[in-house]
C-alpha cells in the first residue's frame, strides 16, 4: 500500500516558538490514523497542515508521493478536513453540500448527490431544503460531513467529530466514515480526545504532546505538580493520595507518560522497589481496533489509566467495570517528556 | 403655517404635472448617484475585503484613516474636487467642472470610505471558520474570495445602503463641483436649498418628497434582497 500522504522535517509556528516539529510522518492510503494528545499538543496544527489548509513554516508535505501547497489543484477537494466546530455557509443545505460539487465543475444530477450525501449522514432528503439557521448542533455537523463526503475525497481529516454531538450523531457520524473508507477507500485521519472512539475505529494510534509526535503507545500522561519524597525519589501525588514514582526529576512544566502495555493488573501483593502500584476502579472495558485487542480504563484517584488487558485473564478474572482493581507498571517504564 | 400647507398641495401638483425643472433635478440627482454608487461599491468592496481580509504591516494604520475619512465634510470634498478640476488645476483640461461627473467624482470620495470601512467590518466579522470550510470544499483563491463576499452580502448591503444614503443627501459636492446649474447640474438638494432661498417652498418640498421615496424605495429593495437572502 503506497502513501497518500507524508511529512519530512516538517515544523511549524504562530509568531512565535515553534508549535509542531514532525521529523517523518507516512499516512497510508485508505488507512485509518487516530491522533490523541491533550489540549494544545498540536492535533489541530498538524490536521491543518496535513489537509493543505495551512502551509507549514519549513519541511514539505507529499501527497502521493508529490510535494503540494495550499490550494493546488492536485489537492483541492481530494483532500477535506472537518474542523470541530464546522461552519456552515449561510446558504440552504442543499446549497452547503452542492458548494463544492459545483466548484468542481458537476452541474448535473447535484439533487441526487445531495440527497444521497445526506443520506450517508443519516439525514432525510427533505432537509436539503432547510437553512442554514434552522439546524441543530448535531445536525448541522453532520451536513457539513455530507458536504465533504459529496465529494468522495480521497483523504478525510476529522477534528474532534463526535466532541459536541450527542451519541446518535456520534454514531451516524461514525457510519458514515467508515462508509466512506469502505466504498471509496477514503483514507481518515481523526483527532478526538475520545479513546473509545479512536481505539475502536483506527488502524494506527499517534499521540502528540507540545508539538511532538511520540511512538503510539504513550497513552497515559501525568501532568506536574511533582513532588520530592523523602527517600529522594520524584513522583505525582494522585488526588487520593497515592503516589506514582518517577524514574528522575521532571521538569516543572513537563509531563510523563506511560504506555499502556506496560501496565498490568496485579492480583495482590506488596509493590516491589522498582515498580509503581496503584488502586483503582475499572471505568470501562473496550475492544481496540488496531490488533483486536481489549483495553480497560482504570480511575486511579483523578488520573485514567488506559490498559491492555489479556483476552485470557479477562475471562478467567472476570473483570467487570466498577470492579477494585491494583494496576502495576515499573517505575522505569515511564517516559519523561519536556515542557512545550 | 399655510404657507407649508399650500407648499404640500403645490408639491403634489408639480410632480402630477409633471414639472419639467423638478424632473430635471430629480434626473441630475439619480445620475450621479448611480454613477458614484457604482464607481464606489466597484472599488470599495475589494479594498474593504482586502482591509478586512488580510492581517499585513500598515492595516490598522490605513483602518484609521479610512474611519477618519467617514466625516469628511462634504463641502471640504467640493473644495478639494473644485480645486482639482478647475482651469488651474491639474485636471483643469478634463473640462469637468460643473458637470455631472465632476459631481459623481466628488460623491465616490464622499461614498468611498462609508463602503471600504463597513465592508472591511463585515468581512473582518465574519466566522474565522469560512476560510476552512471553502478551502475544505476544494475552493481556489478566486472562489475563496467571491464566497467569502457572499457571506458578508448582508453586511456589504448596509455600507451600500449608508453609502447611499450619504449621496443622496449631500449638498457640498453638488453645489460646488456642479456649480447648482438649472437643467445642468442643479441637483435635489441644491435644488431645495435654492428654492427656499427664494421662498418657493412648494418645488422645495416636492423634491424633498421625492428625495424621501428615493431613500425609502432604496431601503425597501435592500430589504427585500436581505430577506431573499435569509431563505
Amino acid at each position: 500500500m503506497s502513501n497518500i500522504l507524508e511529512l519530512r522535517q516538517v515544523s511549524h509556528a504562530y509568531n512565535g516558538p515553534f508549535v509542531l516539529r514532525i521529523p517523518h510522518l507516512e499516512i497510508r492510503e485508505g488507512s485509518i490514523t487516530g491522533l490523541s494528545g491533550p489540549n494544545g499538543s498540536g492535533k489541530t496544527t498538524l490536521l491543518k497542515l496535513m489537509s493543505f489548509m495551512e502551509k507549514c513554516r519549513s519541511g514539505e508535505i507529499c501527497f502521493r508521493g508529490r510535494p503540494a501547497q495550499p490550494f493546488a489543484s492536485e489537492v483541492r477537494s481530494r483532500v477535506s478536513l472537518l474542523t470541530q466546530e464546522p461552519y456552515l455557509l449561510k446558504r440552504s443545505v442543499f446549497d452547503n453540500i452542492a458548494y463544492g460539487l459545483r466548484l468542481r465543475g458537476e452541474k448535473n444530477g447535484l439533487a441526487g448527490d445531495v440527497s444521497g450525501a445526506l443520506e450517508l449522514v443519516g439525514l432525510p432528503a427533505s432537509f436539503a431544503g432547510r437553512q442554514w439557521f434552522e439546524l441543530s448542533g448535531g445536525e448541522a455537523q453532520r451536513v457539513a460531513l455530507a458536504a465533504r463526503l459529496a465529494l468522495k475525497p480521497a483523504c478525510l481529516l476529522l477534528d474532534e467529530p463526535t466532541a459536541s454531538v450527542d451519541a446518535q450523531s456520534a454514531g451516524k457520524i461514525r457510519q458514515a466514515i467508515m462508509l466512506a473508507r469502505r466504498e471509496w477507500g477514503t483514507t481518515l485521519v481523526i483527532a478526538s480526545h475520545n479513546r473509545y472512539w479512536l481505539h475502536g475505529i483506527c488502524d494506527r494510534l499517534l499521540f502528540l504532546h507540545n508539538g511532538l509526535l511520540l511512538d503510539g503507545g504513550l497513552e497515559n500522561v501525568l501532568y506536574g505538580p511533582w513532588q520530592d519524597c523523602q527517600d529522594g525519589r520524584s513522583a505525582k501525588r494522585l488526588a487520593d493520595d497515592q503516589l506514582v514514582y518517577l524514574p528522575a526529576r521532571p521538569m516543572p512544566d513537563g509531563s510523563a507518560a506511560i504506555s499502556a502495555e506496560e501496565i498490568v493488573f496485579w492480583g495482590s501483593g506488596p509493590a516491589g522497589e522498582g515498580s509503581n502500584q496503584l488502586q483503582g476502579v475499572i471505568r470501562g472495558i473496550f475492544l481496540e481496533n488496531t490488533a483486536g485487542k481489549l483495553c480497560a480504563q482504570v480511575l486511579c484517584g483523578d488520573q485514567l489509566f488506559l490498559v491492555n488487558l489479556a483476552d485470557d485473564l479477562l475471562q478467567k478474572n472476570k473483570w467487570l467495570p466498577g470492579q477494585q482493581v491494583t494496576l502495576r507498571f515499573p517505575v522505569t517504564s515511564i517516559t519523561l517528556l519536556p515542557p512545550g | 403655517m399655510d404657507f407649508i400647507v399650500q407648499g404640500f398641495i403645490r408639491a403634489i401638483e408639480l410632480l402630477l404635472q409633471g414639472d419639467g425643472e423638478t424632473y430635471s433635478a430629480i434626473s441630475v440627482t439619480i445620475r450621479t448617484s448611480l454613477y458614484s454608487m457604482g464607481a464606489s461599491l466597484f472599488i470599495g468592496i475589494p479594498f474593504g475585503y482586502l482591509l478586512g481580509f488580510f492581517a499585513f504591516p500598515g492595516r490598522r494604520a490605513i483602518r484609521m484613516v479610512v474611519d477618519t475619512l467617514l466625516a469628511l465634510p462634504t463641502v471640504f470634498i467640493g473644495l478639494l474636487v473644485y480645486a482639482f478640476l478647475s482651469q488651474r488645476g491639474p485636471l483643469g483640461d478634463w473640462g469637468m467642472l460643473f458637470t455631472i461627473k465632476g459631481i459623481a467624482i466628488g460623491q465616490t470620495i464622499l461614498a468611498l470610505p462609508v463602503v471600504i470601512a463597513l465592508t472591511a467590518s463585515a468581512v473582518e466579522g465574519l466566522d474565522r471558520s469560512l476560510r476552512l470550510t471553502l478551502m475544505s470544499l476544494g475552493a481556489s483563491r478566486k472562489a475563496l474570495f467571491l464566497s467569502s463576499l457572499w457571506e458578508a452580502r448582508f453586511g456589504i448591503l448596509a455600507a451600500a445602503v449608508t453609502a447611499s444614503g450619504r449621496v443622496l443627501t449631500e449638498v457640498g459636492i453638488s453645489m460646488m463641483v456642479g456649480g447648482n446649474i438649472k437643467w445642468h447640474t442643479r441637483t435635489i438638494t441644491t435644488a431645495i436649498a435654492l428654492e427656499t432661498n427664494k421662498g418657493q417652498f412648494a418645488m422645495g418640498i416636492a423634491l424633498g418628497l421625492v428625495l424621501l421615496a428615493m431613500a425609502f424605495a432604496v431601503n425597501f429593495s435592500l430589504s427585500f434582497l436581505r430577506r431573499r437572502g435569509m431563505g
